[in-house]
């Protein structure tokens, strides 16, 4: 059994659940924000806190999160608080001695190339608020790595922040030293540590890399970047009049600043950790500027924690071209972009019409005291389209489907394997277990109806003083039972395994989960039963909750590998194991 | 689709109640048995698992006029680009299927079974065709909210249903109950006007 909280208690039965609720709510309703009687001063809400620390870590105490709605809240549940340290970095450091962070540049490495990263402090002023936050060698997001198809790159990594860290090559079939997972693949880098990274890049596309150490602060607070591989060929993809590389974050702030992570453990376990401020590039306000009818190609990647986006851009129309290792088998036209933690997309948008096009997250949201869904809509990013004749130069072509023949031709065999049973099952679940009675029983409640997707944070205070010393997510091998790190799973290079994951519902408080596998690509052949007729190379897979998803995975890269959730906080809070790859092919 | 305001909102709330004790069924489907296709190797055959593939499957709860005939919907997400279908707008986008067991090809007075989803209002509805035992009647939707219903009717053409309802069910999300209105005090309505 993996580490985790001890199991819950036998629930009571239903009367009697609504029974102990009915007399935790009789008459005592209270609205988040407003101080309670016997709470410590200055420790609830924005109304408590009149005056403004000058940085984020001055004083820093567990508080209520921010609350969107106005959700009424239970006292008791009000004084609930996370059972570990409250941290945020530079802890008695002058925020004016550290750097502002700067816009991220682009780096073209050719092969053979050395990029000097560093990891470090700065200083970020977002809606005219100090913060200190983390940086690759400054820069917000990191430096874009551009290189051609089949480069190798050393990369000398200093960790010039406050926590050991590593660099992990998000979706690149790397030697697996080079992998950067703690623990698995290598020791953290300590603070003032260094570690050299060969880097190779088999495979045209767009990834990221991010610490594969305490993500859920580090991470969230900026340590990230894109790379890009060049294709080999001009034609991989179709024609464009330019490329935009947009990196979705979102970011947790109140007004005494960002809100605070847990130290010893993540915070956020159940859900994990929304935020409320919303990054593109980095920026709250991110603008470009594009000629009307031009074909616009994006390289979306989504680095938050937790949430899941529904993108459009205003009215104009979207292909989806490429995924997480390659162009699907067929474009196709899609009214939004669902992109999950650590997936990528790329998609071609034509802007027709002059004026702003607003890059939104388009969703139902839940209200799940009033359990009931709204629509929200937030604006993450502005496209200007500036007038004049209008370029007509790819319109054409921006109106044709293409197939990939190529792609298809090489997928044929692997599709050809869709109907075999498969040959491991993973069940995704979650323990609970510690959590405060009024917690539990409020959780226990809503059992009837979980979405296939958490949109938002419905529960930002119950969320928040979830730790993942309450709460273990799971991964559980249906064959063996193992768990996580128990798992032992051993192939060889050669070997294509189909694994049924499946998404239990049962579970007491069950999510989503976009399942990362490293060092490898996996194609989703089926999902609930429904065959998947247009596949792509993908490294991340969404799995709703309920849902079953067959993959196939590749074993190409011999090494000890990671599969893990990519919910930050879920991973944090157990969910990951580790998969063997021997060198001798499979037969 | 199409948009009425003509019905009783009375039917809606007595179609909800109908239904709303019924939970979902897993559909035990097994596996489809098949060789190993040409291409990569599969590694060494293991014991069968798994978890049942396929999608979610309610039960519909028959009326007086249904008999002994039963009735079943199944949900599941068309095939996607990105694990979850769903609409600009935000809405989960489903193909539903309605299925039928005991009821015979046409309806009484040689009246036609004919499956409908709708919104919890049911101010907005899709027609999703005749059903059958041997004739299923599939659609999509993509509401936060809908109930699912079987009707007969006079024509397969019928543009909306009549009173006689065989069936009904409703979408898993109109299951999310709140704590207040289904503890003891039974405040809160099910019915959310904005869905």
């Amino acid at each position: 059994m993996s580490p985790g909280g001890p199991p819950l208690a036998a629930a009571p039965s239903r009367g009697l659940r609504g029974v102990l609720l009915a007399a935790l709510m009789i008459g005592v309703m209270s609205r988040p924000g407003l101080p309670q009687s016997g709470q410590p001063p200055g420790s609830f809400g924005a109304g408590a806190h009149a005056d403004h620390a000058t940085t984020d870590t001055a004083g820093l105490a567990w508080r209520m999160p921010p609350m969107t709605s106005s959700m009424p809240m239970l006292p008791t549940l009000m004084r609930l608080r996370p059972s570990v340290t409250p941290f945020l970095p530079g802890d008695g450091i002058d925020v004016t001695s550290l750097p502002e962070a700067s816009p991220g540049r682009i780096v073209q490495l050719s092969h053979g190339d050395t990029l000097t990263l560093e990891a470090a402090l700065v200083r970020r002023t977002i809606r005219g608020r100090t913060h200190i936050m983390y940086a690759f060698n400054g820069q917000h997001p990191g430096p874009l790595i551009r290189v051609e198809e089949g480069a190798e790159i050393v990369v000398d990594f200093t960790n010039r922040i406050d926590l050991p860290t590593s660099v992990h090559w998000h979706g690149v079939r790397v030697e697996n030293a080079y992998d950067g997972v703690p623990g698995v693949t290598q020791a953290p880098v300590s603070p003032g540590g260094r570690f050299t990274y060969r880097v190779r890049f088999p495979d045209a596309g767009v990834y990221w890399y991010h610490p594969h150490h305490r993500e859920d602060i580090q991470q969230d607070l900026g340590l990230y970047g894109n790379m890009f591989v060049q294709p080999a060929r001009a034609d991989y993809y179709g024609p464009a009049d330019r490329e935009e590389f947009l990196i979705l974050d979102d970011l947790l702030v109140d007004d005494l600043g960002l809100f605070p992570f847990g130290g010893e453990r993540a915070t956020h376990a159940l859900m994990g950790r929304f935020g409320n401020v919303f990054l593109v590039n980095g920026e709250p306000d991110y603008r470009i500027a594009v000629g009307r009818g031009e074909v616009v190609r994006f390289f979306l990647t989504n680095v938050s924690n937790t949430r899941v986006f529904n993108l459009s851009f205003g009215n104009a129309r979207m292909k989806v071209v490429g995924a997480d290792i390659g162009r699907f088998e067929r474009e196709q036209w899609v009214s939004s972009i669902a992109i999950a933690p650590a997936q990528r997309y790329v998609v071609d948008v034509r802007f027709e019409q002059q004026g702003l096009a607003p890059l939104v997250n388009r969703i139902q949201a839940i209200d799940h005291y009033r359990a009931t869904f709204y629509p929200r809509v937030d604006t993450l990013a502005a496209v200007l389209v500036q007038g004049g004749d209008g370029v007509e130069q790819h319109a054409a072509s921006f109106e044709v489907l293409r197939e990939n023949a190529e792609v298809t031709a090489e997928l044929g065999p692997f599709r050809a394997q869709s109907d075999r049973e498969p040959d491991y099952e993973l069940t995704l679940t979650m323990r609970a277990g510690a959590l405060p009675l009024t917690l539990q029983q409020m959780m226990q409640l809503d059992t009837l109806y979980y979405p296939p997707v958490e949109w938002n944070d419905g529960m930002p205070l119950m969320n928040a003083v979830s730790s993942s010393r309450e709460v273990s997510w799971v991964l559980r091998d249906a064959r063996s039972g193992a768990e996580n790190m128990e798992i032992d799973w051993r192939f060889r290079v050669g070997d294509v395994v189909k694994i049924r994951l499946h998404n239990d519902v049962g579970a007491m408080h069950p999510m989503h989960h976009p399942m990362h596998f490293h060092g490898q690509r996996l194609l989703v052949l089926a999902q609930d039963g429904v065959a998947n007729d247009n596949l792509v190379w993908k490294d991340t897979v969404l799995l709703p909750t309920g849902s079953t998803a067959d993959i196939l995975l590749e074993l190409s890269n011999p090494g000890r590998w990671m599969a893990h959730c990519h919910i930050a906080e879920h991973l944090e809070a157990g969910m990951k194991m580790v998969f063997t790859v021997d060198s001798q092919e499979g037969g | 689709m199409n948009s009425s305001s003509s019905l009783p909102r009375f039917l809606a709330v007595g179609l909800l109640g109908g239904s709303a004790l019924l939970g979902p069924l897993s559909a035990l489907r097994p596996l489809p048995a098949a060789p190993a296709g040409p291409g990569p190797a599969p590694v060494r055959p293991v014991q069968p698992i798994c978890s049942p593939a396929g999608p979610t499957v309610v039960e519909m709860a028959p009326t007086r006029r249904a008999g002994r005939a039963r009735a079943a919907y199944a949900l599941r997400f068309p095939a996607t680009a990105f694990g979850v279908a769903v609409s600009g707008a935000g809405h989960y986008v489903y193909d539903v299927e309605v299925t039928a067991e005991g009821l015979t090809g046409g309806g009484p007075s040689g009246r036609v079974y004919l499956a409908w989803v709708a919104t919890p209002q049911l101010d907005e509805w899709i027609k999703l065709g005749p059903v059958a035992d041997d004739q299923p009647a599939k659609g999509e939707v993509a509401w936060n909210r809908f109930i699912v219903f079987v009707t007969a009717e006079e024509a397969a053409d019928a543009r909306a249903w009549s009173q006689e309802f065989y069936f009904s069910a409703l979408s898993p999300s109109s299951r999310m109950h709140t704590m207040v209105g289904h503890g003891p005090f039974a405040s809160e309505p099910c019915l959310d006007p904005r869905n």
